[in-house]
């Protein structure tokens, strides 16, 4: 286990037991990552997201003893909450159960220069996205990234690569114009 | 991994990568804030339950006292004829009784 993660497992079962003052050293320590990742799957709900996610990693800090590292188990519970957040807004708008796909609003068209992670991230599904901003943007290897987001190895790595290639395609759209 | 395929892995690492800043302390004091009020509104439940489990205890001793009374002989007199007597104005009494205490709950 890397020091920083034994650091973790420390001030989380100081946590455990109550300690406020521990768990503010974990929240100023993941929340930039945490918060990055949840804007890159849930857009302007990131934030709330990741409260909820700290709110719930302070009333359950007894779960987490250790297996793997701290950030995963925060991660993992951040993106949970993603998809109960978002099974209820479906609910509740009552969209179509196969509209996986989200339809991009961005009034830019493909052809400009410069392509932004949020176009390019606009055109995958939720996870697609949190598959690619997992193992290329946080650097998760495929079998954490797997962890976290509770899905088989190879499931994830088909995100991966559904969400490589359709970001290949787009970057290649981008090029061509 | 050809070289194509490592120029997208490297694009998307930059495109997808967290910015790398201090903790940022406004979100930890809102993060905080949550938790306690989580806290209170935690409470504020337990309390409600223990006060409603508490008050429907004194209410069952309450209409198990009644019942006793209006079949009880010494108040036959009072009850007139018919078999339940007092009860219904008493269990009108406990029901306002307990409509107005949880309506002070609330308020």
């Amino acid at each position: 286990m890397a020091l920083r993660d034994q650091e973790d497992l420390l001030l989380n079962q100081r946590v455990a037991g109550g300690d406020r003052a521990a768990f503010q050293l974990l929240v100023l320590r993941h929340e930039g990552r945490l918060r990055a990742f949840l804007s890159r799957v849930a857009g302007s709900e990131g934030d709330d997201l990741a409260q909820e996610a700290f709110v719930r990693a302070w009333q359950r800090a007894g779960d987490y003893r250790g297996q793997g590292s701290y950030a995963a188990w925060l991660t993992g519970i951040g993106w949970r909450l993603f998809l109960d957040q978002r099974r209820t807004a479906r609910r509740r708008e009552a969209l179509a159960a196969n509209e996986d796909v989200p339809v991009s609003t961005d009034p830019r068209s493909a052809s400009d220069a410069a392509l932004d992670a949020e176009r390019l991230l606009a055109a995958l599904t939720p996870q697609e996205r949190a598959a690619l901003a997992l193992c290329f943007g946080h650097g998760w290897s495929h079998g954490e990234a797997a962890e976290i987001m509770g899905v088989p190895l190879g499931t994830l790595k088909s995100l991966v690569l559904r969400g490589r290639a359709k970001a290949q395609k787009m970057i290649g759209e981008g090029g061509e114009a | 991994m050809t070289q194509p395929d490592d120029n997208l892995d490297a694009m998307l690492g930059t495109l997808l990568a967290p910015t790398l800043r201090a903790g940022d302390r406004t979100f930890l004091a809102r993060v905080e804030h949550r938790i306690d009020a989580e806290a209170a509104l935690g409470r504020a439940e337990r309390r409600f339950w223990k006060s409603f489990a508490f008050e429907a205890l004194a209410i069952s001793a309450l209409l198990a006292a009644l019942w006793m009374l209006s079949s009880s002989d010494l108040l036959a007199p009072l009850a007139g004829s018919t078999q339940w007597g007092l009860a219904p104005p008493l269990l009108l009494i406990v029901a306002l009784w307990f409509a107005g205490t949880q309506r002070h709950r609330q308020t």
